[in-house]
């Protein structure tokens, strides 16, 4: 019971993670053996996408500062890149901190 | 994305709307006082917005958009002053149809407009965070 609500957790951030690359929700990829390379990908995923976000609000507001671009469209990028890496930190936490939990587990 | 996301986005679109007629506004009450030269000639003519339901296909939501800046064609109001270069053969000289309360109202009507917009993007905003923050 407990092993199968962690890996609907894997699952659910995997699929979070994979929403953030924009291709939406593999049905495959719901259980896996191994974690770490979940977890791997996981990262990969939504640091290419807080990375992304990022760039594109750097990008605006580098425009917005010679006045080509709009001043909204700027606010909207980077707030769209800040929850955007929030999330991504949050949810790094969070597995980070399931891991440590194992390892700290008495044998 | 996520439709908190969208609604920022869309929040975004109508605060550019509402800024375009503001912009509009303020040409109106600027040229409020632009007479014509000539008795032949025509002065400023009011104009007005009007906005359109686009749907933003990329994104998948609903935004506004300037439909298009179209004139007031209602009469011109006659002022008498026969000392003007653009009076006719009366002393009436034609006036630009825009009246200044109306344009304040229009402009308070944007303004509160675009904060309602300010505050749709605050609120999806706190509630995507509030969201992320129960991770922590």
């Amino acid at each position: 019971m407990a092993i199968n609500t962690i890996t609907d957790a894997i699952a659910a951030y995997n699929s979070a993670a994979k929403s953030f690359a924009g291709k939406g929700v593999a049905a495959d990829d719901s259980v896996q053996s191994s974690a770490g390379a979940d977890f791997a990908s996981l990262l990969q995923d939504g640091v290419k996408s807080a990375v992304d976000a990022g760039k594109k609000s750097e990008d605006l507001s580098k425009q917005a500062i010679s006045g080509k671009a709009d001043v909204r469209d700027v606010v909207a990028a980077v707030n769209n890149a800040e929850v955007t890496l929030q999330t991504v930190v949050a949810i790094r936490d969070k597995v980070i901190a399931a891991y440590n939990d194992i390892l700290r587990m008495p044998i | 994305m996520d439709d908190l996301s969208k609604a920022s986005l869309v929040a975004v679109s109508g605060m550019k709307a509402q800024s375009e007629r503001i912009r509009v506004v303020s040409e109106n009450i600027a040229n409020a006082e632009s007479l014509p030269s000539t008795p032949d000639e025509l002065p400023y003519r009011r104009k007005q917005v009007t906005f359109r339901n686009v749907l933003d296909k990329a994104n998948g939501a609903n935004v506004v958009k300037l439909n298009k800046i179209d004139v007031d064609r209602s009469e011109f109001p006659k002022k008498y002053d026969p000392q003007h270069p653009g009076a006719d053969a009366n002393g009436y000289v034609l006036a630009p149809n825009v009246n200044p309360l109306v344009e304040l109202m229009d402009m308070r009507e944007a303004q509160r407009s675009y904060e309602a917009n300010l505050n749709v993007i605050g609120v999806s905003k706190s509630m995507l965070t509030h969201t992320v923050d129960m991770l922590k």
